[in-house]
């Protein structure tokens, strides 16, 4: 399918990702023609998939059937719905190139949007039985409970990177987990097998946000444009902040301090980000994220799947050197 | 030298001078202890809140504070710029207004009506240690002036105040440093004699280039005196509190003509703030914490005599009760947890994570300041004025439902009261804040409208395990009031920088809301969240063909009604059919979704009207009509069918796209088309009310055919 499919080693997934499309289209639709135009939206620009993938890779063979597309089509939806809650909160203009539906509709109407998909990814699990539904409402409310911490947690420069991870895990990690858990339950994977892809969820959850977080710091250091560093301004530090300030160098109280100011200027920014590009917190932010893949890679030697379990390896080593 | 009480308590401000008072007056020894000798000062604001003053009145002391200022309101000033009134008046008891006493005053009232109830005072007796018998704490070590002395009890109450030598010396916690601290001084002033407290926040420091998480405040005493001071709500290493204060100080000089006077004239005195409060940390075998002691202070507001005399009153009715019991007196320490705990549950919280949750509030709350939302202006009171000068009870939705339940109504009042405990349980741990917004409306014993009252009187048709019956009833209040957050979402101009806190809020509360609600509907094993879902869809589509009509004065009434029924009908069907599903009476459904849908026209209807007739309603309560973003209502269309002058107005406000809400309302009137729209409302709860005459009698189905009339009946 597309060209980021690269570390998918079962021909079966691909298949069941071509029919992922028509059926998330299905999803996404309603009898109100109004809402119907607005909530097929981020849906019809495409995207990477990358969760309803895992769910297929998990469920290995027979993943093309029309119930475990649909399991994937809700994961997807429910990360549809974020994102469509994600460019209000960040006020996000673009997404995926094009305008945002908040800039196109408007906040209210995104959110409601995002609301109806949310609810209409719940429903759809219903449909799977007991085990499904319950664990789509746990992942739901931990990706909620996420965003939540992450918020509390705005301008807090003692957080310690810990706390941080943690966050991260509920917030990254528990869509993951769920593309994973439900391709096992649906394909009748093993109890230990389900807690490896479970704790590899995890670490991949953690490697996705640090390699992301990296990317950006990097990013932004090409560019220091404008609307440079818009995550520190709004007081959401990253690991490689975190670590710089807990280094206990001098160069951490001055990013404590600048970062206390009520508002920070360009110079301000600039100066944090040549502290941070001098300090040892990014070397030390990689060999994290080298950890987390590592870690993710380990948990699946308990897979007997070997085509699941090599296609999930490229997925986390694939985290090591992504670029935009 | 061995001397025998049932109770000993540590201090003798508000927290211990209760506790004492009320044992003494079961007829319990108790020594109430201070190293003080009185009258004594103690460093404070001398605010007391409405329900400060209920409690003092409750414990007899009403007369020793007949000559205290009165006070009517609070004014609330953020970043010295925007300011807003919250009136005490609005209050719905006999307890609606506010005082400022001094506490030399104040603490020697409640200490002398405890030595009158029987409880034995002694000064100079200075806390030095616990004394233990094995693992229950079994009397206190005191230094007096002469000597050590241990004195025994039964049990200890610590109303010592936020000293901490006693969670050390209880192992209950480790004495950290103080979460915050706060000053005050007695200065003359011309204005002293006002009705209102003032309180700004929050204060920068010297450079102005940091917004310190912080406080000021003037409360008039009356007779020319004013008590000024400053609070921080935690350590900041770029400002300390006597600067704070100082500059405060010579800001009020400024503004306020202040100069020496009144005790101290003018000079600095601080205490540490202890807002940490942990239920788990708050008792132990032998001991109980009260008030400060127990971390209960307000992080919004620094007040704090409230909950000291409340936690006394609790404590000293567990030691009665436990008393009173043979071996009881061995689990005092857990109940007083529990009671404690659910008390006031969400105000203080557990833990090192409150401060961050209390800024994640201080940011919303700041920039939504100037919002009418409902859910920002329910944020505010509750973190603001907590007793809430006017909260919840002063909206329609709120209004009580006790009256039309007919007699033998206990089995649906238990179920509720399981809802609200649910959802307190499910809200507690991660949005402490908000299992606040039950308990404010539970407290009273008041039955509110909302999905779970609708659901559970439709469910008494059918059988249905109590368990699911519950269970669904909280998934329902939980997905609405998702709503209620949703309505925060403001639009924003182009130009974007910094953080939107308000949106952010209303999104993260929202979702995380309806997820709690999804893990109940995964309990449920119907198709439950499928009908949630379905209802919701209509009225977002409802909700945006509304959007497209913004402004749009060309809108029928008939179209209209078909968006309203679109958005609104289907949040009141919803709560009936599930309950049919649910209590498995799947027959009457179709009834039940013909009374709520009437029910929901009539409500809507009324609120609108209410919207427009009542100034004081809240401008844009949920179920209200958003005539800021253009959305006509339909005393709106009606009134622009009229040849009068007063359409002409309002047309010319529509095409400018600029609704003056007073000029509205005055427009509207004039073109003397409320009423009709009030026969439809009527109109629709009388076809309610039909339905349920026509199906058999429960207690729910009475309340059911009793309850559109009463949603009506509080217009003019
Ligand atoms: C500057 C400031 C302003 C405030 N403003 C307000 C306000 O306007 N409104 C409001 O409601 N709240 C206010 N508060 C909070 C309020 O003062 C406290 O919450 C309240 O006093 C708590 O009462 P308490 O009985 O628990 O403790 P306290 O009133 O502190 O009483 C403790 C008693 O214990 C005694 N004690 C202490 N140590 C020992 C010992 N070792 N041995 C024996 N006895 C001891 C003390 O002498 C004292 O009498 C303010 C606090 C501060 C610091």
């Amino acid at each position: 399918m597309s060209p980021e499919g690269g570390w998918i080693e079962n021909a079966e997934v691909y298949e069941a990702l071509e029919r992922l499309g028509p059926v998330l289209m299905d999803m996404v639709s309603s009898d109100h023609p109004s809402l119907a135009e607005r909530a097929a939206y981020l849906a019809s620009l495409g995207g990477k998939r990358i969760r309803p993938a895992m769910l297929f890779v998990a469920h290995g063979s027979g993943c093309t059937r029309i119930e475990v597309v649909r399991a994937a089509a809700s994961v997807e939806l429910i990360h549809l719905a974020s994102l469509y809650h994600d460019d209000i909160m960040d006020r996000g203009l673009l997404r995926r190139g094009f305008a945002s539906a908040n800039a196109k509709w408007g906040n209210a109407t995104a959110m409601l949007t995002g609301t109806f998909l949310f609810l209409r990814a719940q429903a759809l699990t219903e449909a799977l039985g007991p085990r499904a539904r319950k664990l789509a409402a746990t992942s739901a409310a931990e990706l909620c409970l996420g965003q939540l911490r992450e918020s509390e947690n705005a301008y807090n420069t003692e957080l310690p990177a810990e706390d941080h991870l943690e966050v991260i895990a509920l917030k990254t990690g528990s869509l993951f987990r769920l593309a994973l858990q439900l391709g096992a339950l649906l394909g009748g994977v093993g109890r230990a097998e389900t807690e490896a892809l479970t704790r590899y969820a995890r670490h991949l959850g953690l490697a996705f946000q640090l390699s992301d977080d990296l990317l950006d710091i990097e990013g932004d250091a090409a560019t220091t444009g404008k609307e440079t560093l818009a995550d520190i301004r709004a007081g959401v530090y990253s690991l490689p902040w975190l670590l710089l300030i807990r280094s206990g160098k001098e160069s951490s109280e001055i990013v404590k301090r600048i970062f206390a100011r009520n508002r920070l200027s360009d110079g301000d920014v600039r100066e944090a980000l040549t502290l941070l590009l001098c300090s040892d917190a990014i070397p030390r932010a990689r060999d994290i994220l080298a950890a987390q893949i590592r870690q993710g890679i380990d948990a699946l030697h308990f897979l007997s799947d070997r085509s699941a379990a090599n296609s999930l390896a490229n997925l986390a080593t694939s985290m090591a050197g992504r670029t935009r | 030298m061995k001397e025998g009480w049932d109770v000993i308590v540590i201090g003798a401000g508000p927290a211990g001078s209760a506790t004492a008072m009320l044992l003494a007056k079961a007829g319990i020894k108790v020594l109430l202890a201070d190293r003080k000798s009185f009258p004594r000062d103690k460093s404070c604001g001398d605010g007391l809140t409405p329900y400060s003053v209920r409690l003092l009145n409750e414990l007899g002391v009403g007369p020793a504070l007949e000559d205290a200022h009165r006070i009517k309101g609070v004014r609330v000033v953020m970043h010295g710029r925007r300011m807003r009134d919250f009136s005490y008046g609005a209050l719905g008891n006999d307890y609606n207004y506010g005082l400022v006493m001094p506490r030399v005053r104040l603490d020697d009232a409640l200490r002398q009506a405890a030595i009158a109830a029987g409880a034995h005072f002694e000064s100079g007796l200075d806390y030095q240690d616990l004394l233990w018998n094995e693992e229950r704490v079994a009397g206190v070590k005191f230094r007096t002036a002469a000597c050590m002395r241990s004195v025994h009890a039964s049990m200890v109450v610590g109303a010592n105040g936020a000293a901490t030598a006693i969670w050390r010396d209880s192992k209950l916690r480790s004495p950290k440093a103080s979460p915050g601290f706060a000053i005050r001084g007695y200065f003359s002033c011309p204005r002293a004699n006002r009705d209102m407290l003032a309180i700004a926040l929050p204060l920068t420091d010297s450079t102005n280039s940091y917004v310190l998480p912080s406080y000021g405040w003037v409360f008039p005493a009356g007779d020319g005196i004013v008590n000024i001071g400053v609070g921080l709500f935690e350590d900041v290493p770029y400002e300390n509190i006597s600067n704070l204060y100082s500059r405060f100080v010579a800001r009020m000089t400024r503004e306020e003509g202040l100069a020496p006077g009144g005790v101290g004239n003018g000079k600095p005195w601080g205490a540490p703030l202890r807002f940490d409060f942990s239920p788990d940390a708050s008792a132990c075998p032998g001991l109980l914490l009260v008030g400060d002691a127990a971390g209960l202070v307000s992080p919004f507001t620094g007040e704090g005599i409230s909950y000291a005399l409340e936690s006394g009153r609790l404590a000293a009715e567990v030691i009665v009760r436990c008393l009173a019991t043979s071996g009881a007196l061995y689990f005092a320490h857990e109940e007083y947890k529990f009671l404690l705990g659910h008390k006031f549950a969400g105000y203080f919280e557990a833990g090192q994570k409150s401060a961050r949750r209390y800024q994640l509030l201080w940011h919303v709350i700041e920039s939504t300041f100037d919002s009418e939302r409902p859910v920002y202006d329910v944020l505010r009171r509750l973190a603001l004025v907590p007793e809430g000068a006017g909260s919840l009870s002063q909206q329609k939705f709120a209004r009580d439902l006790t009256p039309l339940l007919p007699p033998g109504s206990l089995p649906l009042r238990r179920r509720l009261f399981k809802v609200g405990a649910r959802l307190v349980a499910s809200l507690r741990n991660d949005w402490p804040f908000l299992s606040r917004l039950e308990i404010e409306g539970r407290t009273s014993g008041a039955i509110v409208f909302r999905p779970s009252v609708l659901f559970l009187a439709c469910a008494t048709l059918g059988s249905g395990q109590e368990e699911k019956l519950v269970n669904a009833a909280t998934a329902l209040d939980l997905s609405y009031l998702a709503i209620f957050a949703q309505s925060g979402i403001e639009e924003e101009p182009a130009i974007r920088n910094g953080v939107n806190w308000g949106n952010k809020f209303s999104v993260l509360l929202s979702d995380f809301l309806l997820s709690r609600a999804f893990e109940f509907c995964s309990e449920l094993g119907r198709n439950a969240s499928s009908q949630i879902m379905i209802s919701f869809e209509s009225a977002y589509a409802g909700s945006i063909d509304q959007q497209n009509d913004a402004w749009n004065i060309g809108l029928g009434r008939r179209k209209h009604l078909a968006q309203l029924r679109r958005k609104y009908a289907p949040l009141f069907v919803l709560p009936c059919t599930l309950a049919a599903s649910v209590a498995h009476v799947s027959k009457m459904a179709p009834t039940l979704a013909r009374y709520g849908g009437a029910l929901g026209l009539s409500y809507v209807l009324t609120e609108d009207l209410q919207q427009l007739t009542d100034p004081g309603h809240v401008a844009s309560s949920v179920l209200g009509t958003d005539y800021a973003s253009g959305v006509l209502s339909l005393p709106v269309i009606e009134a622009l069918k009229t040849k009068t002058t007063g359409a002409k107005r309002i047309r010319d406000m529509y095409l400018s796209r600029a609704i003056d809400i007073e000029e509205l309302r005055k427009a509207i009137f004039d073109c003397g088309v409320l009423e009709s729209v009030r026969e439809m409302a009527r109109g629709y709860a009388g076809r309610a009310e039909r339905e349920m005459e026509m199906i058999t009698k429960t207690t729910g189905t009475t309340f059911l055919a009793r309850l559109p009339r009463h949603s009506m009946s509080g217009l003019n």
